[in-house]
């Protein structure tokens, strides 16, 4: 069985100006020790869709109105809050984008570190100690026991990040969601954490879904990769056959507006116009006002349905309809 | 952190002695300062003796001497009106202002807080509306006239309660209630839109995660940083708190510092008002001193850097 | 980007305009202000008889609804037999001047000192801001009852007290908003083109922090109302015969048990006012922030 199955999941927002649907029907699976990319633009439903996963979606604005979550077998969605809060950081857990931000200012690293592990390991005292000290040293934290008396004010954004992973990976969850955990780092910073994130995953086993809009890391880091645009999943392919072979005309879009060093190029290819506002997303394909392959048999009322392009890869665009 | 302890010490004492220059500046304004000290059956021998006292004919730096010297001593001189010492009047009547003070702010803690974080968590409910109802209303009516409406209904009408004195707890409640009444609202709005703020930022987000208690997520996380912002504004609760004290105790005839003040004011009792402006200035100046302590203390950004 | 949820509308704002750019202005409480003003205008033409003239017969008459109570004297008359409702139209006036010049002086001059302090920051604004917190954090209320008693109470004395508070509130709010406005690029672009500081000052980041400062005044102008009205219920403010608010209530503070109407009136009609230029202040806020924030 997989380790995580997401069927159809919605999550909408209720506004004054109507309903924002951020996450549109997602789709996707995860095996054990995989790690899954969710590449799209700002605004696309990536980091809802972490939340939505974890179930803290921010109430009341927003609720998740449909679909199934199951991880390893069991339906998130139709867990009360206290199992879930058993679940969260024991089972799975996520890193977000912000260090700078991200830890409480009042508290001491050893505070919140020991704070996960106390709720979901139950340990006390010295072994607690322990245990936190043990988990500074897997995130590669040099003198760890002075770490645990510091504030988080007196770590650089790169040990923050790295603290942050420590406190969601203390108690051995078997998948972590890590949203944007780069982008506020700097380059070099980025590839340690990178770097770290991949040992962890060797040494615990850990299976990773990775949110970021850099499709450089993508081709590092993942198995295999979603393209998300307005709240939906375009496209779902392998690393490589995404790279080699990317069939919808929006990751089309997305690869040619990499900048390449081995190729002269004259001017940089973008996309042209603007994703559409969440509350005001039309019926049929959302990508349909900028694509560039855009035909008649591209219904304007209709959702164009997934189609198979290859193998374990299929895109929603209606190019590829048979018949 | 003993360094801060210090310069903030010196800071307070710097304070004070320009407060001191200021009162003594006021005094000189306002035409011969003796004659402030006597009452209208004083003798002449009585005029120059004050005016001896007071070192009017030397300079004005010997003067303000004179004038610290007596402060530091806890000497303000005779009150006209009761020809006490002023001093034995404020030891009498501090302790009791003192006492009000403290039941008001409790109240308004108990009721302030719990409020304030409420209204954030369960924003846009009953719950904050009713919160912002009592800031605003608290904020717009005069507490003095609350406290006669009260007197009105709860003790003349109703009879529930005595209508001035002090004397058993039941003569705490409505001018501590009044007291409270006037303290409230700041605390309220700044605590809710801290708690807002705290509700809104990753490190909750990060604490939802690991699975911590949403009970705990409010109380523990969030409020230890909004209370921040709250108690950095205490200096000025503090100034509310004196300023409240002294009309409460006015309208309900509290023989605190207020109406030592009120009834000096009346009979132009210059030493009285003296004497009770210094003192408060003492401690009020002396509580923002702690109260800062507490905060470099609460704050590990601060804490460090000092 | 989510555009935020619909908010449920506080219960205090009463009938509002539903649309428009003065969607949501309190109607109730803008009228009430209106009548403020207008009847500190016209106070003495208005008020059916005098406000300090003695008429001992007449004392004590209750307000029109007890018993005993006529028209003639709706509101009541106090222990000399003034009509409570004259006195409290011909207090308003004072009331106003004081809030008037106490917010030209305390207000635009703290202001003025705020936006100095912000922009030049360094010395200027620590010296600048040690005093506005020495000022925020005591009671000025003992400098005012100093000043009653060596000075005595007047109305320049009662304005002076409170613009001394005053000040520093403006000064730090309106620094706090300069230190942002400051780093934006238009002034760097000012300077660039040699704008001198005051040029820069007045031209270039007054304009953007007068939502704040409007903001403010409105919002302050209740607090001005109510300390000088505790300083008069104290004695320590506008002298008699001048029938302000406070003073009123302070008179009729012994009568409480029994004539109750002498305070309450005055009262009354002092926490009407304040609440509605709160009212005013916190709808101009919500209508003054968003909006410039957006741009």
């Amino acid at each position: 069985m997989n380790l995580l199955e997401v069927k159809d999941l919605r999550t909408h927002f209720f506004t004054r100006w109507g309903t924002v649907k951020a996450v549109d029907g997602v789709t996707f699976s995860l095996k054990e020790r995989e790690t899954l990319g969710i590449v799209g633009e700002s605004g696309c439903g990536k980091s809802m869709t972490c939340l939505s996963l974890m179930r803290l979606v921010p109430e009341p604005a927003g609720r998740i109105v449909g679909g199934q979550i199951l991880l390893r077998g069991e339906d998130l969605l139709k867990k009360t809050e206290k199992e879930m809060r058993r679940i969260r950081g024991a089972k799975l857990s996520m890193i977000l984008q912000d260090p700078m931000t991200s830890l409480n200012p009042v508290f001491t690293i050893g505070d919140q570190i020991k704070e996960a592990i106390t709720i979901h390991r139950g340990l006390k005292g010295r072994s607690l100690w322990e245990r936190a000290v043990e988990v500074l040293k897997m995130v590669r934290i040099s003198s760890p026991e002075q770490r645990l008396r510091n504030w988080p004010h007196q770590l650089s954004g790169g040990m923050r990040q790295r603290v942050v992973g420590a406190i969601s990976l203390s108690c051995e969850p078997g998948l972590l969601i890590a949203d944007e955990p780069t982008t506020s780092l700097d380059a070099t910073i980025q590839v340690q954490i990178l770097h770290l994130l991949r040992t962890l995953q060797e040494e615990s086993g850990l299976a990773l879904i990775f949110v970021t809009h850099d499709l450089g890391i993508v081709a590092r880091m993942c198995n295999r990769v979603a393209v998300m645009y307005a709240g939906k999943i375009v496209e779902m392919a392998e690393v490589r056959d995404l790279f080699n072979h990317p069939a919808h005309p929006y990751t089309q879009g997305l690869m040619r507006a990499i900048p390449r060093i081995d190729k002269k190029v004259g001017r940089l290819t973008s996309i042209a116009g603007e994703p559409p506002r969440l509350h005001q997303v039309p019926p049929g394909c959302a990508f349909a006002s900028r694509c560039s392959s855009v035909r008649d048999y591209c219904r304007p009322d209709q959702y164009p349905p997934r189609f198979e392009v290859g193998r374990d890869h299929w895109i929603s665009c209606w190019k590829y309809a048979k018949g | 952190m003993q360094r801060f302890i210090v310069i903030r010490f010196i800071h307070c004492v710097v304070a004070l002695l320009i407060f001191s220059m200021v009162v003594f500046g006021l005094i000189r304004l306002g035409g011969d300062p003796a004659l402030r000290f006597m009452s209208s059956d004083s003798t002449q021998e009585e005029y120059q003796y004050i005016k001896k006292q007071l070192g009017l004919d030397r300079p004005l730096y010997v003067q303000y001497g004179i004038f610290l010297t007596d402060v530091i001593k806890g000497d303000f001189g005779t009150s006209i009106f009761t020809k006490r010492h002023v001093m034995d009047s404020i030891k009498e009547m501090l302790p009791n202002s003192l006492r009000l003070i403290a039941a008001s702010a409790l109240i308004a803690f108990l009721v302030a807080i719990p409020l304030g974080v409420m209204a954030a968590v369960r924003k846009g409910t009953f719950v904050d509306v009713l919160a912002r109802v009592i800031a605003g209303l608290g904020q717009s009516f005069p507490s003095f006239w609350i406290g006669l409406m009260m007197i009105q209904v709860f003790a003349v009408k109703l009879g529930l309660l005595p209508t001035s004195g002090m004397g058993s707890w039941r003569h705490y409640v409505m001018p501590a209630t009044c007291l409270a009444i006037f303290l409230i609202p700041g605390p309220i709005r700044l605590l809710r839109s801290s708690m807002l703020e705290a509700l809104d930022s990753e490190y909750i987000t990060l604490a939802r995660i690991k699975g911590v208690s949403e009970r705990l997520v409010v109380w523990k996380h969030a409020l230890r940083n909004s209370l921040l912002p709250v108690i950095s504004f205490s200096a000025m609760y503090i100034a509310m708190l004196v300023t409240g004290a002294i009309v409460i105790e006015t309208v309900f005839a509290w023989s605190g510092m207020g109406r030592l003040a009120y009834r000096a004011i009346v009979s132009q009792d210059f030493p009285v008002i003296q004497g009770v402006v210094m003192i408060t200035a003492v401690i009020v100046i002396g509580a923002n001193f702690f109260v800062d302590i507490l905060y470099c203390y609460l704050d590990p950004r601060i804490r460090l850097k000092a | 980007m989510i555009p935020p949820i619909k908010n449920l509308s506080p219960l205090r704002s009463w009938i509002q305009f539903k649309t428009g750019p003065l969607r949501g202005f309190p109607i109730i409480p803008g009228f009430i202000i209106f009548l403020f003003v207008f009847t500190a205008f016209f106070g003495e033409i208005l008020a059916p008889y005098s406000a300090t003239e003695l008429n001992l017969p007449d004392k004590f008459i209750p307000p029109f609804f007890q018993a005993n109570g006529s028209m003639s004297h709706p509101l009541g008359t106090d222990m000399l037999g003034r009509d409570i409702l004259s006195r409290i139209i011909v207090g308003a006036a004072p009331s106003l001047i004081v809030a008037l010049t106490v917010v030209i002086l305390g207000g635009v001059g703290g202001s003025a000192l705020g936006i100095i302090s912000g922009y030049y920051g360094g010395k200027v604004d620590v010296v600048l801001m040690r005093a506005a917190d020495a000022t925020l954090s005591f009671p000025i209320i003992l400098v005012a009852m100093l000043l009653a008693v060596t000075l005595g109470p007047s109305i320049r004395n009662v304005i002076l007290a409170i613009s001394i508070i005053i000040w520093a509130r403006y000064a730090r709010v309106v620094r706090g908003e300069v230190l942002s406005v400051r780093e934006r690029d238009f002034v760097a672009l000012a300077k660039v083109a040699g704008a001198s500081g005051p040029r820069i000052m007045f031209r270039h980041i007054f304009p953007n922090v007068m939502h704040t400062i409007l903001v403010m005044i409105t919002l302050q102008v209740g607090f001005i109302i109510v300390l000088e009205a505790t300083l008069s219920f104290l004695g320590a403010g506008i002298p008699p015969p001048t029938p302000v608010w406070g003073s009123l209530i302070a008179e009729g503070k012994m009568y409480i048990a029994g004539e109750w109407w002498i305070s309450f009136f005055p009262g009354l009609s002092l926490a009407l006012v304040v609440l509605s230029f709160n009212m005013l202040g916190d709808w101009l806020r919500e209508v003054l922030d968003p909006k410039l924030r957006q741009v």
